[in-house]
């Protein structure tokens, strides 16, 4: 479906997991042997209609967990991506869950060329782990890290989770802590949220647990932004802090307004300012493949002009901002041309800034906390 | 022809719901004009708001002719009046085209506050009245009871009381035997020139105005000149008639009849409900009792989307066709933008008037909080009315600040003498009187400031008598009192939709309780936004809006960036149906915060 492109990144989206996390509402099935080689077999059929021009700098599987597979079946999707569709220096990321993962299949992935973890950590507090349904123990989460080191993984990420009910700042202070002992490349700090259909936002309405209040959420979130940074992982999105250089490609290219495919179940591509997204739903993903060779059931190209602005605030999230030349290689629009009358009485009133000679624009510190007030204004 | 003396004009009067449109439809039943098959609920009531609400906006008559056992032909006309206390002006305008009345009570309730004060409308008018207990087939009917009431309050021979059901027919017999027996024929003179009452006009869109006539002297035939007294203009009648009950033809009404004339009248302000109609070049003394129509309660109607003025003026010119008691002028606010001032009877005929405007003409609207009219004094001299709060002008050239002063009866149950005593006095109500109505129920009367009871006295009433309180008002003057205009700054700046006005000793307490409502109603933004209620250029209450602390989302989806753009095009969606006020967002519900805020 996508056409040819300069794309240069791939999503592939492995919908299987364990069992379904609590915040969840992302497509995921919990893992059945049959459907997962149908669905892996349909993959196939997606990734070989795939028409590309360029190498890929940056491929990132997510899920779902896709270690959740068995080591076979992690090497049929595997083997889809090895030899030449990588760039030299390709950053391949997979998304891990503690207790998914073997020695093993650390070793399948450090074969085929994987260079970078994310491992779906959330707290290292028991109490925490429980809140959220995550099926694995603290424990399982610091061998998992130590297994991956002995397998010589050196580019790895936790995904933490903030602002489940009952947590203290006390509590988030010693996941961070622990986070920064173990001495990971990049940590992704992301606050609860209470998504529309999730089992944690069925147990708030029944009154069953009591979310933090928007104040106590606005703290630990002050909090982040102080004890990455003075341990080395510097911010450079909202929710991101890593060791220089090691910021993660992948998503840089969507913050960007970049070019990606998307491959799998609910998976989106943007391509040539058209954005897609396959169904949800497993059946008709195998079956669309089956018979047309595509699952694309969405497709949007937005006007010039909402294009744009969708562009600006997405890119505005990363901490850099954005670079006006960049901007204008991307698009051949001028920002300020187009939003200049929005935007310039948010730099008076001091949530957005210019630097390098009014050459970049970005969000200001206390405008972090508020970003989406802030870029609502913009959209 | 029917003989003069065979003419019964008669009205109904009953308190709201005791079933006087049932039973104006059963005597349609029992005279056999409509037939059983023809026979719909409520017949007379045919706009559909009167039929949703259960309530006559509009008076209606009906012709209704009727051979006696004794031979002789009578024709019995029949005057619905409005059953509202908005519309009282028409009620007594409906009374004065009689010469008798059916005062009807609910043989389930007793005599009700309306019942009081339309029995006392009717009185002045030197009606007969038959006291008419409707009702009696339901189970929970005490007529022994209401019967009692009714001799204590009308001092009347208790077996001149006629008990119905309207519902089964039962005692209808009775009530027009009795309705032809007791109520005097018309007296006018058959001879003199012609005068002729408008009771009610209403516009229809191909033949103008059709007004609705009782003919007291002389007679009105096709093709007559005929002359408007108040207003001075002369018409041709090109057509008349009698209600049957729909509009008949004929070629003359004569002395005592009731009907219709048409006569290429284009605007309702020409023929005013109140006003003479007599021969052109008659000299006549005009019928008494004609009043100007007067709105009582005004308030702002904005259109939701600016883009919707004009379209807004084009609802309001072809609704005001067929109403001439509302009035509207456009007004503009910094706020709201272009809108209108309008003007309206009481707040059911706001209520309907808005109702009508949103269902015609599907313009979404923004109400401002209502205000009664008020009049100021001015030091020069100068008299000026005002019908909002943006109009008062400097506290220094005020001499007086008059507000209207209704005088208002309330009807309950003796248990409820307290609680009602605690509410009118709460808002200024000056005690008047105490009568027993039966040994259980009495009859309270206050003066009071119509600002204190014409938004929501009623609900309160209801509420705090457990649903047996009832009650009626009539303005009676206009009274210097101890007013201010409050205003209200939302991040320092004053918002003329909703300043208001009130007395000056509870101007902090009422400004608290706005700005409260506010707070709630006014979403959060990324600054701290003040809220302040001003008298003059004193600050009388304040309060702070927090500004968000977190609103950020964290998690993009692998890729999903749609989603996150239509959650922030959501944000701002939420924002677009909302004013700006300086840089601060308020929803349009926050424009009645004035009204919701009375007992917060």
């Amino acid at each position: 479906m996508a056409p040819a492109s300069s794309s240069s990144a791939l999503y592939l989206h492995i919908p299987f997991c364990l069992s379904r996390c609590n915040y969840c509402t992302f497509t995921s099935y919990i893992q059945k042997q049959a459907d997962i080689s149908r669905y892996l077999d349909a993959l196939t059929i997606e990734f070989e209609h795939l028409v590309y021009s360029n190498k890929l700098e940056s491929i990132y599987i997510g899920g779902g967990t896709p270690t959740c597979l068995s080591l076979k079946e992690i090497e049929k999707w595997l083997v889809l991506l090895s030899g030449e569709c990588k760039a030299p220096g390709c950053e391949f990321t997979v998304e891990a869950n503690p207790g998914t993962l073997t020695m093993d299949k650390l070793m399948l992935l450090r074969t085929a060329g994987v260079n970078r973890l994310s491992i779906g950590c959330q707290t290292f507090c028991e109490k925490g782990l429980q809140i959220l349904g995550r099926t694995h123990n603290v424990r399982q989460t610091e061998d998992a890290i130590a297994m991956a080191r002995e397998a010589g993984f050196d580019n790895i990420s936790l995904d933490l989770i903030f602002g489940w009910p009952g947590q203290t700042p006390c509590d988030w202070g010693r996941d961070m802590e622990k986070a920064v002992a173990l001495g990971v490349e990049h940590i992704s700090a992301y606050c609860l949220s209470y998504e529309s259909g999730s089992p944690l936002e069925q147990l708030r309405e029944a009154g069953k647990i009591t979310p933090l209040t928007e104040d106590e959420e606005r703290d630990l979130f002050d909090m982040t932004g102080e004890f990455f940074p003075a341990a080395g992982l510097m911010r450079y999105e909202i929710s991101n802090f890593a060791r220089l250089g090691h910021e993660c490609r992948h998503n840089l290219n969507y913050w960007k307004g970049g070019e990606y495919f998307g491959l799998g179940l609910a998976a989106h591509s943007h391509v040539g300012q058209e954005r897609f997204a396959n169904t949800c739903d497993l059946e008709e993903y195998v079956n669309k493949l089956q018979l047309e060779g595509s699952a694309c059931v969405f497709r949007e190209k937005l006007p010039p002009e909402k294009y744009l602005r969708e562009l600006t605030v997405i890119w505005l999230r990363l901490a850099a901002g954005i670079n006006l030349r960049e901007f204008r290689a991307r698009t051949g629009a001028e920002l300020m041309k187009a939003l200049g009358q929005e935007i310039t009485p948010l730099v008076r009133t001091g949530w957005l800034a210019w630097s390098d000679n009014h050459e970049r624009l970005f969000l200001t510190e206390k405008a972090l906390p508020v970003a989406d007030s802030v870029l609502a204004e913009l959209v | 022809m029917v003989k003069q003396e065979n003419i019964r004009n008669f009205s109904i009067i009953a308190h709201i719901d005791h079933g006087k449109s049932t039973l104006a439809d059963r005597l349609l039943l029992a005279t056999g004009l409509v037939s059983e098959r023809d026979f719909r609920d409520q017949f007379l009531d045919d706009m559909e708001l009167e039929r949703e609400r259960g309530i006559t906006i509009k008076a209606r008559s009906v012709a209704m002719p009727y051979k006696h056992t004794d031979k002789n032909e009578y024709l019995l006309n029949l005057i619905d009046t409005p059953g509202h206390v908005d519309f009282s002006y028409e009620v007594s305008r409906s009374l004065a085209a009689c010469e008798g009345s059916l005062l009807v009570v609910d043989a389930t309730q007793g005599i009700e506050a309306q019942t009081v004060a339309n029995s006392y409308l009717a009185l002045n008018h030197d009606l007969a009245i038959i006291p008419v207990v409707n009702k009696i087939d339901l189970p929970s009917a005490q007529p022994e009871g209401v019967k009692e009431e009714i001799v204590d309050f009308l001092g009347c021979h208790p077996d001149e009381i006629i008990f119905v059901s309207a519902k089964t027919g039962q005692g209808v017999p009775e009530l027009i035997e009795a309705i032809i027996k007791r109520i005097p024929a018309p007296s006018g003179k058959k001879e003199g020139p012609l005068r002729a009452l408008i009771f009610d006009s209403v516009y229809d869109d191909y033949r103008g105005v059709i007004s609705h006539i009782r003919v007291v002297d002389g007679e009105v035939g096709k093709g007559d000149m005929v002359r408007m007294l108040q207003v001075g203009r002369e018409y041709d009648v090109t057509e008349l008639g009698t209600f049957s009950p729909k509009m008949k033809q004929c070629n003359r009404l004569t002395t005592g009849q009731v009907g219709y004339v048409v006569g290429n009248i284009k605007e309702l302000s020409n023929a005013n409900i109140g006003d003479t109609l007599t021969a052109a070049k008659a000299q006549v003394e005009p019928l008494p009792g004609y009043v100007e129509p007067q709105s009582m309660v005004y308030c702002g109607l904005y259109p939701s989307a600016t883009e919707n003025f004009e379209n807004l003026r084009k609802a309001l010119d072809r609704l005001a066709l067929n109403d001439c008691s509302f009035t509207y002028e456009p007004e503009s606010s910094q706020a709201l933008g272009f809108g209108f001032r309008c003007g309206f009877l009481g707040m059911l005929h706001m209520d309907i008037i808005r109702e009508r405007l949103e269902r015609e003409s599907d313009i979404d609207l923004v109400t401002t909080a209502p205000n009664v009219t008020y009049e100021i004094l001015k030091t020069s001299g100068e008299l000026i009315k005002v019908h909002s709060p943006a109009d008062v002008p400097d506290r220094g050239v005020i001499e007086e600040f008059r507000e209207p002063i209704v005088k208002l009866q309330v009807m309950v149950p003796r248990e409820f003498i307290g609680t009602i005593m605690t509410l009118a006095e709460d808002r200024r109500g000056i005690y008047k009187t105490l009568e027993y109505i039966g040994s259980f129920r009495v009859l309270l009367s206050y003066e009071i400031p119509f600002a204190e009871i014409v938004f929501d006295f009623y609900d309160k009433l209801k509420s705090s008598t457990r649903g047996y309180g009832t009650m009626d008002y009539e303005l009676l003057c206009y009274r210097d009192s101890d007013l201010a205009k409050i205003d209200i700054l939302v991040a320092g700046v004053p918002v003329d939709a909703l300043s208001l006005i009130c007395v000056r000793d509870k101007a902090d307490k009422r400004g608290r309780a706005i700005l409260q409502k506010l707070r709630k109603e006014i979403p959060r933004h990324m600054f701290q936004v003040a809220l302040q209620a001003a008298v003059g250029a004193k600050v009388v209450a304040r309060e702070n809006i927090a500004p968000f602390r977190k609103n950020v989302t964290a998690k993009c989806y692998g890729g999903d960036i749609t989603r996150k753009r239509k959650l922030l095009e959501k944000q701002k969606e939420g924002k677009k149906r909302m004013r700006m006020v300086g840089n601060v967002t308020v929803p349009q519900k926050a424009f009645l915060a004035v009204l919701d805020s009375r007992d917060d």
